[in-house]
C-alpha cells in the first residue's frame, strides 16, 4: 500500500487514526505519523491538499516532542538520582546491579 | 632481541593447559593461595576491597626499594601498573598512597617472607571492638591503623600466600625490568568482584525483592555467623532455677575466632589462641580431677564458653546474654539461668606475653567489692609465685564480658589479660598474629607462662566455685598439650592432638589453621576441633568400638549428654578400637540478634556485620603489547580500511573503463 497514491481525504483519516493511538500510551505511533505524513503533507504539492492532514500531522509532532523530553528528563533524574532516592529509588529498580548502590 | 628472551622466558608459564586460554593467561582460581581483601558490611559503611564489574589489570611492577614509589607514581609509557610489595612496605601509608596514585591498578602483598624485626602492624582501630554503649576513649591499640575499616572500592588487594605463584610474579617482574620502551609488557589482571554495597540494611533489603526460591543464589550479603560452644564440668541439674549468686554459675570464657586484613591468614596466636589454649589447659585438669574423684559436683557449677564471631562485635557472646535475657539458654527443659544467676564471669584475652609473669585482672565494681573473689586470685597468685593485679576497667574493656554487663551491670566478673592499658601485642588483628611473632620458637618462656597462669587460674577457680579440694594434689596444667595446641593451630593442622579427638573421617587439613568466622552453616574445623577437645578433658571416656558408643547413664540426665566417638591416642584402622565420649559440651549457633529482630540499621546495639557474595576472585598473568602497538595497529587497520574503500569506489566509478 503506498501512501502517496491515497486520497488526501484518506491520508488526513489515517493521520488522525495515528494520532490517537498515540494518546494510548504509545508515543512511538506519534514518530510515525509524524515520519509517514511529513512528505505528503510538507513537501509534495498537492492539487487539492486536505487542511485536516497539516493539522494531524502537527498533533503528532507536538505529542512526539512533549513525551521525548519526559522521557528524557525522567531518564536523566532517575539515574543521576537515583542512589539519593533512598528506599525508593531501590523500589523502582528492576534490576539491582551488584557492588553498588 | 628483547622480544624474544621474554617469550622464551615465559614458555613454560604460559603452556599451563591444552586449550587456547591456557597459551594466554596463567590463571591462579584458588583462593586459598593468594586471598584476596573481601567487602563486609554493618549498619553503616562497606569496608574491605572489590574490582566492581570489571577487572582490573596493569603492568606488573615489584616494589623494592623506596625510590620506586615515586616510579609508580608518575605515568608512563606502561602505566597502570599493578604493584607487588613486600612486608618491609606493608604500611598503611604506603597502601593509601599507591590507592590514591590513578597509575595504580591493584596491590599484591607478598605474606610469605616475614623478616625479622618488622614494625607493628595492626589493622584495628585503637580502640578496637567496642560496642556502641561503651566509652570509646581508650588507646588499648596505640598501633592500630584502621586499615580493616577503608572502602577500597574498585581497587584490588590480594595477598600472595604460595610461593611457586610468588616465583612466577617475580619471573614476570624482572622480566620488565628495563621498563621503558619495551614492547611487549608481562601483565597482571586481578579479578574480584564484591556484591553487597553501602551497608546491610541496603543488601538484606534486596532479598525482599527476590523470589524465595532464588534468595540462596541472588543474595548480596550474609550476616556472619558461627558455632560457639560451651560445656559444663558436671551436668547442669535438672528442675533448678539458676538465679542468684548462691546456686549461680561460674562462667569462664575465651574468644574462639580471630580477624586479618585477609580473611583467610586469621591465626590470631596471641588474640585469642594464648586464652583458648589455656581454657582447655583449666579444663583438662579439672576433668582429670574429676575422674579420679578428687572433686565433686558440690559447689557452683563451672561452665566453659568459647565464643565465635567475637571480632565482629562480639557477635557469640551477644547471642548468649541475649538468649539468657530472653530465657532461650540453656534450652534444656526444666532448668532456667538468668543473668543474675551468673555468680562470676572471668574472660581471658590475650594473656601469652606477660612481663615478668605479672597479669591484670580487669574487674567490675561488683568484683572489686567481692572479697572472696579477689582472695581468690591473690592465694593463688601467691601459691605460685607470680602477680595479679586488680585494675577496675572491666566494664569499659571490650572483651566477651560487654554484652553480659549490658543486660547486668552489676556483674561480678573480671577479664584476665597480659597488659594494662596497651596490649603488648604488636600484631593485634593482623596475619602477622602469628606462630613467629608469638615467639613458638624464640620464647623460651612462652610455655611456661602459660602453664603458671593456667595453674593459677585453676586454682583460682576452684575456690571460687566453692569446690573443696585436697591442697596436695597437683593441679599443674599439662605443658606438653599447651605447647600441642598452639603447634596445631599455628604451624600444622595435620597432628597428633587433632586426630586424637576426632572421628577417624575427619578430613584431612594442613598448615596453620585460619579462625575467620565467616558464615559458618556448617562447622569449622576451629568449632569442631574446640568442641572435640573440650568434650575428650572434660567429658567420660571409653575405649570401645564405633557402633556400641552410645550414651549409658542414667536415664534422666540423657537429655544432657552428647555422644560422640573419637580415634583415641592409639586408633588402628584394623581393630577399630577408639573413644567413646560421653559429654555435656554443646554446641551454640553465634548469629547476632540484629537477625532475629531484622533490624540491621544504627540504632541497633547488636553486630550488624554482614560478609559480601562474591565472584571467584582470580590472578591471571599475561603478556601485553604496549601501548604503542595497539595505536599502531589500530592506525594500520584504519588506512588499509580507508585504502581500500578509496580503490574499491574508483573502481566502481570507473568499472566500464577498467573492465572493457
Amino acid at each position: 500500500m503506498d501512501l502517496s497514491k491515497a486520497q488526501p481525504k484518506e491520508q488526513a483519516k489515517i493521520a488522525k487514526k495515528y494520532f490517537i493511538a498515540g494518546c494510548f500510551c504509545m508515543p512511538l505511533m506519534w514518530l510515525v505519523g509524524v515520519l509517514w505524513f511529513i512528505k505528503p503533507a510538507l513537501i509534495t504539492k498537492d492539487p487539492s491538499p486536505d487542511p485536516m492532514l497539516k493539522r494531524w500531522l502537527f498533533a503528532c509532532g507536538i505529542g512526539l516532542v512533549a513525551s521525548s523530553i519526559v522521557f528524557v528528563c525522567w531518564n536523566i533524574i532517575f539515574q543521576s538520582l537515583r542512589e539519593s532516592f533512598g528506599v525508593t529509588g531501590e523500589s523502582l529498580t528492576a534490576v539491582f546491579p551488584r557492588g553498588r548502590f | 632481541m628483547h622480544t624474544v628472551f621474554l617469550i622464551l622466558t615465559f614458555t613454560h608459564l604460559i603452556f599451563s593447559s591444552t586449550v587456547l586460554d591456557g597459551y594466554i593467561y596463567y590463571k591462579y582460581d584458588n583462593d586459598l593461595l593468594a586471598p584476596p581483601c573481601t567487602r563486609l558490611v554493618n549498619a553503616t559503611h562497606q569496608i574491605g576491597c572489590s574490582t566492581g564489574a570489571y577487572p582490573k589489570s596493569g603492568t606488573l611492577f615489584e616494589l623494592n626499594t623506596d625510590s620506586d614509589f615515586d616510579f609508580v607514581m608518575k605515568p608512563g609509557p606502561h602505566s597502570p601498573y599493578i604493584v607487588l610489595i613486600h612486608l618491609p612496605h606493608y604500611a598503611k601509608d604506603n597502601i593509601l598512597k599507591l590507592e590514591a596514585s590513578p597509575y595504580v591498578a591493584g596491590i599484591l602483598v607478598d605474606v610469605i617472607n616475614q623478616p625479622d624485626g618488622l614494625d607493628s602492624f595492626s589493622p584495628q582501630t585503637e580502640c578496637p571492638n567496642m560496642a556502641g554503649f561503651q566509652k570509646n576513649d581508650c588507646h588499648l591499640n596505640p598501633d592500630g591503623n584502621s586499615l580493616d575499616f577503608y572502602d577500597f572500592n574498585e581497587f584490588p588487594i590480594f595477598s600472595i600466600n604460595d610461593q611457586t605463584i610468588l616465583s612466577n610474579l617475580q619471573d614476570c617482574a624482572k622480566s620488565n625490568q628495563y621498563i621503558s620502551g619495551l614492547s611487549y609488557v608481562c601483565s597482571v589482571q586481578l579479578t574480584s568482584r564484591m556484591y553487597a554495597s553501602v551497608n546491610t540494611e541496603v543488601c538484606t533489603r534486596r532479598l525482599d525483592y527476590v523470589l524465595p526460591q532464588f534468595t540462596s543464589s541472588t543474595s548480596y550479603c550474609s550476616p556472619l555467623q558461627g558455632w560457639s560452644l560451651w560445656g559444663t564440668l558436671f551436668p547442669l541439674k535438672e528442675n533448678t532455677n539458676y538465679n542468684n549468686t548462691e546456686n549461680g554459675i561460674i562462667l569462664i570464657a575465651a574468644q574462639l575466632d580471630a580477624s586479618a586484613f585477609f580473611h583467610d591468614l586469621s591465626y590470631g596466636a596471641e588474640h585469642d589462641l594464648s586464652a583458648i589454649a589455656v581454657l582447655l589447659g583449666i579444663a583438662e585438669v579439672l576433668g582429670k580431677l574429676k575422674r579420679n574423684n578428687s572433686i565433686n559436683d558440690t559447689g557452683n557449677p563451672i561452665v566453659f564458653a568459647f565464643f565465635d564471631g567475637e571480632e565482629w562485635q562480639h557477635i557469640g557472646s551477644s547471642k548468649m546474654a541475649y538468649d539468657i535475657s530472653k530465657g532461650k539458654f540453656p534450652l534444656f527443659p526444666d532448668i532456667e539461668l538468668s543473668h543474675q544467676g551468673i555468680k562470676h564471669f572471668i574472660g581471658m584475652d590475650q594473656v601469652a606475653l606477660p612481663s615478668n609473669q605479672s597479669w591484670y585482672v580487669h574487674s567490675t565494681p561488683s568484683a572489686q567489692n567481692d572479697s572472696e573473689f579477689i582472695s581468690a586470685f591473690q592465694s593463688s597468685s601467691q601459691l605460685n609465685n607470680i602477680s595479679f593485679t586488680f585494675l577496675d576497667d572491666g566494664l569499659n574493656l571490650p572483651s566477651t564480658m560487654t554484652y553480659f554487663s549490658h543486660f547486668n551491670a552489676n556483674i561480678s566478673g573480671a577479664i584476665i589479660t597480659d597488659f594494662n592499658d596497651t596490649f603488648n601485642n604488636r600484631f593485634h588483628g593482623s596475619f602477622l598474629d602469628n606462630a613467629k611473632n608469638l615467639g613458638i620458637n624464640t620464647n623460651p618462656n612462652l610455655i611456661t607462662d602459660l602453664q603458671i597462669l593456667c595453674k593459677s587460674l585453676t586454682e583460682s577457680i576452684l575456690s571460687i566455685s566453692n569446690i573443696k579440694v585436697d591442697e596436695a594434689i597437683d593441679k599443674s596444667c599439662n605443658e606438653s598439650l599447651l605447647t600441642q595446641i598452639l603447634d596445631c593451630f599455628l604451624v600444622n593442622s595435620s597432628c597428633p592432638l587433632f586426630s586424637k579427638v576426632s572421628p577417624p573421617d575427619l578430613p584431612a587439613s594442613s598448615g596453620p589453621v585460619s579462625r575467620y568466622v565467616s558464615i559458618q552453616t556448617t562447622t569449622s574445623l576451629t568449632s569442631l576441633i574446640t568442641h572435640n577437645l573440650l568434650a575428650y578433658f572434660i567429658g567420660d571416656r571409653e575405649i570401645t568400638v564405633s557402633k556400641n558408643c552410645s550414651v549409658n547413664i542414667s536415664p534422666t540426665s540423657k537429655s544432657l549428654y552428647r555422644t560422640y566417638f573419637s580415634q583415641g591416642p592409639n586408633y588402628n584402622s584394623s581393630t577399630m578400637l577408639g573413644v567413646c565420649v560421653n559429654s555435656t559440651v554443646y554446641f551454640y549457633k553465634a548469629i547476632s540478634p540484629s537477625v532475629e529482630l531484622n533490624s540491621f540499621g544504627s540504632n541497633s546495639i547488636y553486630s550488624t556485620w554482614a560478609e559480601s557474595t562474591w565472584e571467584e576472585p582470580s590472578i591471571w598473568i599475561y603478556l601485553a603489547a604496549n601501548n604503542y602497538i595497539y595505536y599502531g595497529e589500530f592506525m594500520l587497520g584504519f588506512a588499509m580500511t580507508l585504502v581500500t574503500l578509496i580503490v574499491s569506489i574508483i573502481f566502481t566509478v570507473k568499472a566500464s573503463m577498467i573492465f572493457k
